[in-house]
């Protein structure tokens, strides 16, 4: 009876030794990301700018951050429509195109942002860049096309829809595998319109993975920052100043660091409501498909 | 293969390329002339001096820098990820889900809202951040989507798997073998490419933390060719045409890896 009892001892001692050793690397994971949060609001906390009045407050009273913010929403909101008009019939072409060839579809995701951005720099360069050149023949004048606020920011939003529609395609691209076999088959013999087998079956197993994909730009679009550095520095004037570039200028230009970090704490609960609001759609649309 | 099915994939191919043609185009022209205005310089000699340009720039040094910062790290985040997945899944308890939840909810902090007090880290220890600092800090990123991808396979194992090596009071090696290898293998090759191109092309943290000039990374390197009023718009072609060749080489490998790890994280766990 002892030997059982010892022996049991053993064998618990050692699933717990085993589990301390698995789950070591997520607690330690999480307490650094904990402690590097409680930094950064320490660092706003502390950090006085350069007036005399506390790093948030500063933020608050800048009118350049609250159009920052606005600029940020409309890039946010313009980028992630976009990706998902274009992913769709990306994906379906994806589908029908040799296998051997579908690795070049997401070339432009898998290659730097900073070579990808400085392709796009060049090809609408004031002079002798790709665009204007192009233009030239047809007889139209040059554009400045990086040195006007409006034009700079579509180029800002059109590279960043370029660089991800490949990256929501390739994750389509399975799902859509389906339609046209069996089930749209039985669909089409029930007598379903296009339209009717496109809300019934199509929407429905696509609509999880939209909203995925929709919570990952959102993300990544209000994180944007070595596409648009390197391509505008945030102007013309502040035309593409977005949340990563205000928080980066303050910081690491202007040297204070509370500010930067200011900047994302404000942010935070626009952003959290956005972010809230695309999981809820995205619990709804698994229990949908699920159902 | 049909014309009609041939033209939207050339079509589709053109557009995603055509910066990248773009540049390609400059780097194999000669620098001299580079900003002639009416004209596509296709006229011009093909020429491979802006390719060995390069080699009187770092850019080689970068490309290997980036390489194996990106394998070190890539496979540091598939390693620890899988290890806590298989860790939650083995343990059954609630607060170890919630745990996991809170390390896939890392993934939302925008990297530039991390990167200042990494930074301030760095002002306050005074310690040079090097490569191994580097691997750390690309940690921030990479192990939430290691663990994501993990959770997404392991999690198809049976719970009642998982009683049963309970019961039968398995060894290590027998969790290792019976229970993680079988629906881990593919995983693991996911994760790490999927992982591998994240810290690749990662610039933030290399662009901001790197003091050292001998550790540069592939896209704070180029961005410096990039630097003041004078582009080197020859070097910066052939630099864009090697580093896309080794992403072309990468991505062409890895392929069905990436394609079902990518499918994998915006789908997985829901």
């Amino acid at each position: 009876m002892t030997t059982t009892t010892a022996a049991r001892e053993h064998q618990r001692d050692r699933r717990r030794s085993l589990l301390l050793f698995l789950l070591a690397p997520g607690a330690a994971f999480v307490v650094a990301v904990g402690f590097l949060l409680a930094l950064a609001v320490w660092e706003i906390w502390v950090e006085p700018s350069a007036h005399r009045t506390s790093t948030l407050s500063a933020t608050l009273r800048d009118p350049d951050f609250w159009w920052t913010l606005e600029r940020t929403a409309l890039f946010a909101a313009l980028v992630v429509p976009l990706k998902w008009a274009l992913a769709l019939p990306l994906a379906r072409i994806i589908r029908t195109a040799p296998e051997k060839l579908r690795w070049a579809f997401i070339l432009p995701w898998v290659i730097p942002p900073g070579v990808a951005t400085l392709a796009w720099f060049w090809l609408f360069y004031d002079v002798g860049g790709g665009a204007n050149l192009v233009l030239a023949k047809f007889g139209v004048e040059s554009r400045a096309w990086l040195g006007t606020p409006r034009s700079a920011f579509f180029i800002c939003a059109a590279l960043n829809v370029w660089r991800e529609v490949p990256l929501w395609a390739t994750a389509m691209a399975p799902s859509i595998s389906g339609f046209g076999g069996p089930l749209e088959h039985m669909a089409k013999l029930d007598g379903l319109s296009q339209r009717e087998r496109r809300r019934l079956l199509v929407r429905p197993r696509l609509a999880p993975l939209f909203w995925a994909l929709c919570l990952l730009s959102l993300i990544w679009s209000i994180g944007e920052f070595e596409t648009v550095w390197l391509l505008t520095r945030g102007g013309p004037g502040n035309a593409t100043e977005f949340l990563s570039v205000y928080a980066f200028r303050h910081a690491f230009l202007s040297q204070i660091l509370g500010r930067g970090a200011a900047a994302y704490l404000v942010a935070l609960p626009f952003v959290a409501v956005s972010i809230v609001a695309v999981l809820t759609m995205y619990s709804s649309a698994v229990e949908r498909a699920r159902t | 293969m049909t014309l009609r099915r041939l033209l939207p994939i050339a079509l589709v191919l053109l557009v995603q390329v055509a910066p990248l043609l773009w540049l390609a185009n400059t780097a194999i022209r000669p620098e001299r002339g580079i900003l002639i205005a009416d004209s596509l310089r296709l006229d011009e000699p093909v020429t491979l001096d802006n390719f060995k340009g390069l080699s009187t720039t770092s850019f080689y040094s970068w490309l290997v820098t980036s390489l194996t910062l990106a394998t070190f790290a890539s496979a540091t985040a598939t390693v620890t990820g899988h290890l806590f997945a298989f860790g939650c899944l083995i343990s059954r308890k609630p607060l170890w889900r919630s745990v996991r939840s809170l390390a896939l909810a890392a993934y939302l902090i925008p990297a530039m809202f991390l990167v200042f007090p990494v930074q301030l880290l760095y002002q306050m220890s005074g310690i040079r951040i090097a490569a191994i600092a580097l691997v750390i800090v690309h940690q921030l990123f990479l192990f939430p989507v290691s663990v994501w991808l993990a959770s997404s396979y392991l999690d198809r194992i049976p719970v009642g798997y998982v009683s049963l090596g309970i019961i039968d009071n398995l060894t290590p090696a027998e969790y290792w073998s019976l229970l993680y290898w079988p629906f881990a293998r593919e995983a693991l090759k996911v994760t790490f490419a999927v992982t591998f191109v994240l810290s690749y092309q990662e610039y933030i943290y290399s662009f901001v933390l790197t003091s050292s000039s001998s550790f540069i990374t592939i896209p704070v390197g180029m961005a410096s060719l990039q630097a003041g009023d004078v582009y080197q718009w020859a070097l910066i072609g052939a630099g864009g045409v090697v580093t896309t060749i080794v992403s072309a080489v990468i991505v062409a490998t890895l392929s069905r890896t990436l394609e079902k790890g990518i499918e994998r994280s915006v789908t997985a766990n829901g």
